[in-house]
């Protein structure tokens, strides 16, 4: 043969993907499959439930309580915003009621000791969780997506918003024609704008009127297909592009502009060490750049993993560099007084939710779960969004639990810890609220986001101030 | 619309033809490829598993696929409802034999036992560790070194000499370890 056998398997299944995939009806196939899984269920399970989980969650977060005992600190911003979720809703209209706002009592849920609400119209917002904050030519950019992949709104708007950080907040407009995510998971400030992505790419210049960007138009995909994640050190941007490759894999590319205007896509040498991985989140350290997610990601078992660059072109692969780091993935990166600490999931073993931590970024060690007991074959614990309040680490995400009654199976569930290397699960009855996820710093005031990423009650948006 | 069902439609959507090629590969005919992608999804979204997102539920797709396989199709045509599933038959039948390569893999895959089959796609396509196969497959490390390396002497017996094909007995990775170091297919 001229080729490595694996290569020749590769091409094989490549061949036959893609004629597979010329049939146009994943929708009647996806209609037909859930109709028979929903029919085995029910002989299985004796159940025929197929509300939401997002009403799960809130009945599971009906009752809640004050808690007032917490150090609330300074709020961190990093210059490189970390990710998260929202459901978007027509910004010409207030949504409709729904369980999750009605049993979250919308404004009335308590907040986070030493924070207090902006008065924002939640209707602005619609149903969403927060995916991103930053500060921008004076004002207050938040991001965010459907997490429960709904309909309001999606697919119609961009669910990008500007306010002055505080009651005041409208959606931002876009160009007609652009290809519009249901979730836009970041926000980078850079020297040559403020940029967006979920699936693609966006920029503004002033934080209120967004167009796409197209990184490089002679390839089928890159700047119209799956972005990564915009990395921005000094007057360097680069873009991760992911392209779907055959069955399992995906193939990564950089694209890189130290101008804003002419992109260069960066050697195979740089760009590989991204194949087949998800980047999840991204935080600024003193050194540079630190990316948080799996690897392998997509089909195998997932790999924590940490990389880390001090320009953002040019990356190193962080881990795995001891146990605790396969079967599981990260997706949230926060800073701390004692330098990172990273949440995610570890579905594969444990089923408990993961916790890593990093005096440097480059070193990193899995710290224990909050211990629980579970069946990790029906359930699974998942943090989803992590923030840092002085020694207090929050993280939120979900609790599933498959041999629960289904309108139950999905939970809120929140962690957390003083100083990160301890973690303990709030009792559902003692959930502290509104806590800011994303928080970002206006004329010397910290403003912070609830709900946050991957919370699967989606929405009411509250803005939150600092009070100290 | 329940958790599952979103991630079922999303993996469906965006997953499905790279599922169907790699089930190709353990069974060499697109119909039956078709087929086991679809009760690997249908006996991975029969139980309550608690998948809430796309990777986690193609991993326990993929290694459904190859304990179906192993365990037999079957019911390989018409099986359940399914209808929405059959494709037609390629425009261009038998243009693998453009490659040559392709088409004598392809052949000498088919002389292969099923586990013997497993066993090499689960080696050198999905590159894992012997200890992973044969946890997936239930079986012994013992047994899928010898699988791999009956499956490796047929192979040879057709193909001719195969140098890239890693010697079964020198499996240096540990189950778990990552596959990403692997050049991009």
């Amino acid at each position: 043969m001229t080729r490595d056998f694996g290569e020749v398997l590769a091409a094989i299944a490549a061949r036959h993907e893609a004629r597979y995939a010329r049939v146009e009806d994943a929708a009647s196939d996806a209609a037909t499959l859930t109709s028979v899984v929903r029919r085995r269920r029910v002989v299985r399970y004796g159940t025929t439930t197929v509300l939401g989980a997002a009403a799960t969650a809130a009945l599971a977060f009906g009752v809640v309580q004050g808690w007032d005992a917490l150090h609330v600190p300074p709020a961190v911003s990093p210059t490189q915003p970390t990710t998260s979720q929202t459901t978007d809703a027509a910004s010409t209209r207030s949504p409709s009621p729904t369980p999750s706002e009605n049993s979250t009592g919308g404004t009335a849920l308590p907040v986070l000791a030493g924070w207090q609400d902006a008065g924002a119209d939640p209707a602005v917002f619609g149903q969403v969780t927060i995916t991103a904050a930053v500060t921008f030519g004076g004002n207050v950019v938040v991001a965010g997506c459907h997490p429960q992949g709904g309909t309001d709104g999606a697919g119609t708007s961009f669910p990008v918003w500007l306010g002055d950080g505080a009651a005041d907040w409208r959606r931002v407009t876009w160009d007609a024609g652009m290809d519009l995510d249901n979730c836009v998971t970041d926000l980078v400030v850079t020297p040559f704008g403020l940029y967006a992505h979920g699936t693609h790419l966006f920029a503004s210049a002033d934080g209120s009127t967004w167009t796409q960007v197209v990184v490089d138009p002679n390839q089928p995909n890159p700047g119209n297909g799956s972005i990564g994640a915009v990395f921005a050190v000094g007057r360097r941007v680069t873009v991760l592009v992911k392209q779907v490759s055959v069955a399992e894999s995906t193939v990564a590319s950089l694209y890189t502009t130290t101008d804003g205007v002419a992109w260069t896509k960066a050697p195979v040498t740089l760009s590989r060490l991204f194949d087949n991985s998800d980047v999840s989140d991204v935080i600024s350290t003193t050194s540079g750049l630190v990316a948080v997610g799996a690897s392998p990601g997509g089909a195998f078992v997932p790999t924590a993993a940490v990389w880390s660059s001090s320009d953002g072109l040019t990356w190193q692969r962080r881990t795995p560099a001891g146990t605790g780091f396969a079967e599981a993935y990260m997706t949230a990166v926060a800073a701390t007084s004692d330098g990172l600490v990273a949440v995610g999931a570890s579905p594969f073993a444990t089923g408990l939710m993961a916790v890593w931590s990093s005096t440097d970024g480059t070193v990193w060690q899995r710290q224990a779960s909050p211990p629980e007991k579970l069946d990790p074959t029906v359930a699974q614990l998942s943090a989803s969004a992590v923030a840092s309040h002085g020694d207090t680490l929050f993280a939120a995400g979900t609790d599933y639990d498959a041999s629960r009654p289904e309108l139950e199976q999905t939970r809120a569930a929140m962690w957390r810890s003083v100083g990160g290397a301890h973690w303990e699960r709030i009792p559902p009855d003692a959930l502290p609220g509104a806590v800011p996820f994303h928080v970002t710093q206006l004329n010397g005031t910290s403003v912070g986001f609830w709900p946050p990423t991957g919370w699967p009650v989606d929405g009411p948006v509250r803005v939150l101030l600092a009070t100290r | 619309m329940a958790t599952w069902q979103v991630v079922l439609e999303d993996l469906v959507r965006e997953r499905r033809a790279a599922l169907v090629g790699y089930a190709y590969l353990l069974t060499g005919d697109a119909g039956q490829a078709e087929d086991l992608v679809h009760e690997a999804l249908v006996r991975t979204f029969s139980r309550p598993r608690g998948l809430d997102d796309v990777r986690a539920a193609e991993w326990y797709v993929r290694k459904a696929m190859a304990n179906v396989f192993l365990n037999g199709l079957r019911k390989r045509r018409g099986f359940l409802a399914r209808q929405h599933l059959v494709v037609s038959p390629d425009a261009a039948p038998g243009c693998e034999a453009a490659v040559a390569d392709e088409l004598a893999v392809q052949q000498a895959l088919a002389v292969l036992s099923n586990r013997e089959r497993a066993c090499v796609v689960l080696r050198y396509f999905d590159d894992q560790p012997l200890a992973e196969i044969g946890a997936q497959l239930g079986i012994s490390t013992g047994a899928v070194k010898r699988y791999l390396s009956d499956a490796v002497g047929k192979l040879r017996g057709v193909l001719g000499p195969m140098p890239d094909l890693v010697p079964v007995d020198h499996d240096t990775r540990q189950a778990g370890a990552p596959t990403v170091e692997r050049s991009p297919r």
